[in-house]
């Protein structure tokens, strides 16, 4: 018969009372208890009090305990699996080495509390970098989990961190193969949530493996605001506040952060400080704001892959001279230099052409007015040239300097620098022509208009003055501005931005023709000017203009030799540099 | 245990705040781990050992729980759930060592065996039935039961974790020990009679 609340705190009463009480004066308050029911339960509550000795008085574990959680360790059998031996501790559980006897094969044997979706959640996931689960077993006696899964033969990341260094594209090339895998996962609207260097895994292929969805997100099951795993030292802002039960809500670019992470903890292995446009791609997945981020684990895994191919390009560069340091160092003066330095070499071809042939045929008026008309000419001619140059190069300005600027100017804008870079080299001729061309009308004209009548073989004799001095002017600046231009200004216009190759190839010339055509005029140029000189010299020259001649022919000479060995290396340069910028070699002449 | 730790002290919030979804989950994996400590005590040698269920719970729950955000409340119902797992714990075990001796090899067990210890399989059971009617008598003292014998706690313990006085439990244990003994009492005589 049962009794209710109310009796049951009667009969308490009752029974405490009578425990205070001993021998006689207990059994008098005992029989003067009136309800029969009470009576006899507080009776028989007393009764079983008196002889219940130790009833209770330890606890009720010590004989029952013996082998009652055997655990799971090697040896133990499950179905068609057998454990080999411990292969790792996760954050959830042990990792076995199994043996799966019905096909013969080796697995690995995760065994977690059973609870959770992971098995099916990876089984859900075939993807060359996720871990694959074969099948899930319940274990009854345990009430544990074993999730059997490929065996990944080699050791889990953070394993790797602390044996091995890694070299840069490597750690590049798994990065985007990882950024793959959460992209796969990603449009399954499965959120990993736990990446971290612990729950990736590495063959001894180099072959990263993506694990432990453990903490993982369905976005079809779960609500984003309330997500409770994940590692403290990899979690994302948003996803540590959701964590906290902050309200905010967790997506995909959660994974992106913890990866950046990852990638950041395995550069540190590397000897070598990570570029700026690797830093600028992890900075990026690394923002505080999700919306700063990469939109999805594709667009991550294209900048990886690209900064894997600007490396690869770097390593396939012709190796850097000397000047090509300097050069890299100071870009845009060297660049400057090597368009107003060649104009220094044609005047001096033009003078001495000019105090050779012209000056001694000019009356002395002649002579005074054409100083006059020199300083006066290189007072408008070199500031306009200087201003355009200044115009064209401005763009560049800033750039070179800090190379973090480079990388965050955007594909488009890099896009425009580039064909900006590719067009200097033809800005050149315009200068140039526009510097000396003119020399070699307007002098004549001026002299026979402002200082009388002119011979007119000094009419032939300026204008071969002046096209000589342009074309040697113009050979070295074009050839000047274009090996700056391709070999130290545009390969630093990319970011990784992936499929470099493909646009390079697309936008650099197609056809060589225009620099072979300046190669071969580099050594041609100052011989032919040398026979010209030697061909129109007056038969009998002063001592003086004999001087100057012999000058002349020798620096010409000199320039010969200078240009042919400086164009065949640029040639060889030049080409090295276009096969490693468009990985596709080029008939050097069409 | 970092990421469990705080997990689970998450869960035991949300359990707090009313979500019976929490104690799902948070059923296995404390189960899971008492299981373990229970097994590692095992095997440990040491000739005087002996398991006290309070240092395998107390053990568990600071594996367990991350110690800096847990509120009063979310160690009582650590404890609460601990003690109840405990328990079902050691009568699976039982009712499988029963089965295990009756369907076995072994058949010939006296059949007193109830009689070998006061602390046998059979009498577990018993003991099971018993606490289970009592619950329906009076839950809070029920508790006290649980508690004490499963989770190992003392008085004192039992009483910080109810927030009532040790004099409180103190007579809850002192009746709710006298019922269960008569009651197994009871049973045992009608089975021998």
């Amino acid at each position: 018969m049962k009794l209710t609340p109310e009796q049951w705190a009667e009969v308490n009463a009752h029974f405490h009372r009578a425990l205070e009480l001993e021998g006689s004066d207990r059994a008098a308050y005992l029989a003067a208890i009136d309800t029969p029911l009470l009576k006899q339960q507080v009776d028989r509550l007393v009764r079983s009090h008196l002889s219940a000795g130790d009833f209770l008085a330890v606890p009720l574990w010590q004989e029952a305990l013996e082998g009652i959680a055997e655990p799971s360790g090697p040896g133990t059998n499950l179905g068609d699996f057998t454990l080999v031996r411990a292969i790792g501790a996760g954050g959830c559980g042990t990792v076995f080495l199994g043996k799966q006897h019905s096909l013969d094969r080796i697995v690995a044997v995760k065994i977690v509390p059973n609870l959770g979706e992971e098995a099916r959640t990876m089984a859900h996931l075939e993807h060359p970098h996720i871990v694959k689960v074969h099948t899930q077993l319940i274990d009854d006696t345990r009430q544990q989990r074993w999730i059997c899964m490929q065996y990944v033969d080699g050791a889990s990341l953070d394993r790797c961190l602390t044996q091995k260094r890694f070299a840069t594209p490597e750690i590049l090339r798994m990065g985007a193969q990882l950024a793959e895998a959460l992209e796969f996962a990603h449009r399954r609207g499965i959120f990993h949530l736990d990446v971290k260097p612990a729950n990736i895994l590495i063959d001894h292929q180099g072959t990263p493996y993506l694990s432990d969805f453990n903490v993982s997100f369905n976005t079809s099951t779960g609500d984003p605001t309330r997500v409770l795993g994940g590692t403290l030292k990899y979690m994302s802002p948003e996803h540590l506040s959701a964590f906290r039960n902050e309200g905010t809500a967790v997506d995909h670019r959660a994974d992106l952060y913890s990866l950046a992470l990852v990638i950041k903890e395995m550069l540190l292995t590397t000897a070598e400080r990570p570029s700026a446009e690797v830093k600028a791609v992890l900075d990026r997945a690394l923002a505080t704001n999700p919306e700063d981020r990469f939109e999805s684990a594709a667009q991550m895994a294209k900048a990886l892959e690209g900064l894997l191919e600007l490396l690869e390009i770097e390593s396939q560069m012709p190796p850097e001279s000397a000047a090509v340091r300097f050069a890299n160092k100071h870009a845009l003066f060297t660049l400057l230099l090597a368009a107003l330095f060649p104009q220094l070499l044609g005047s001096i071809v033009n003078i001495s052409y000019n105090s050779i042939r012209i000056v001694s045929s000019l009356t002395p008026a002649q002579q005074k007015l054409f100083e006059q008309l020199v300083l006066s000419y290189n007072v408008i001619v070199y500031p306009i040239a200087i201003a355009i140059l200044a115009v064209i190069v401005r763009p560049m300005r800033g750039i070179w300097a800090r190379p973090r600027a480079r990388v965050f100017l955007g594909a488009n804008r890099l896009a425009a620098l580039r064909a900006h870079v590719l067009q200097l080299p033809r800005w050149l001729i315009l200068i140039t022509s526009l510097g000396w061309l003119p020399g070699a009308v307007y002098f004549p004209a001026c002299l026979a208009w402002m200082a009388g009548p002119l011979p007119g073989e000094v009419f032939v004799h300026f204008a071969v003055s002046f096209v000589l001095s342009w074309l040697v002017a113009l050979t070295y600046s074009y050839l000047g501005t274009k090996f700056v231009a391709l070999r130290v200004l545009y390969p630093k216009l990319w970011t990784g931005t992936g499929r470099i190759r493909e646009t390079a190839a697309g936008e650099l010339p197609t056809h060589w023709w225009r620099a072979q055509t300046f190669f071969f005029l580099a050594g041609l140029v100052p011989l032919v000017a040398s026979a010209l000189v030697l061909l129109l010299v007056s038969s009998a020259p002063s001592p003086a203009i004999f001087q100057s001649l012999r000058h002349l022919l020798m620096f010409l000479h000199a320039l010969t030799l200078v240009g042919l060995v400086l164009s065949v290396r640029a040639t060889s340069i030049l080409a090295q540099t276009l096969y490693a910028l468009t990985g596709q070699r080029r008939a050097t002449s069409k | 245990m970092e990421l469990e730790a705080s997990e689970i002290t998450q869960l035991l919030q949300s359990y707090n705040t009313g979500d019976p979804r929490a104690l799902e989950q948070l059923l296995p994996l404390i189960y899971a781990e008492l299981r373990q400590l229970a097994a590692s005590y095992m095997r440990r040698e040491n000739s005087d050992h002996t398991l006290q269920p309070t240092a395998l719970v107390h053990e568990a729950y600071f594996r367990l729980v991350d110690q800096k955000g847990v509120q009063w409340k979310n160690r009582a119902h650590f404890f609460g759930i601990a003690a109840q797992l405990m328990r079902r714990i050691l009568i699976d075990h039982a009712r499988k060592k029963i089965a295990h001796k009756r369907g076995g090899k072994d058949i010939r067990v006296p059949f007193d065996e109830a009689k070998h210890g006061s602390n046998s399989f059979s009498d577990l059971l018993a003991l099971d039935d018993a606490l289970n009617r009592f619950k329906e008598l009076e839950p809070r003292q029920a508790q006290v039961v649980e508690l004490r014998c499963f989770a190992g706690l003392s008085i004192e313990e039992t009483a910080e974790l109810l927030q009532t006085s040790p004099a409180t439990v103190k007579r809850d244990w002192t009746v709710a020990r006298a019922w269960l003994h008569s009651e197994l009492q009871d049973s045992t005589h009608e089975t021998d009679s």
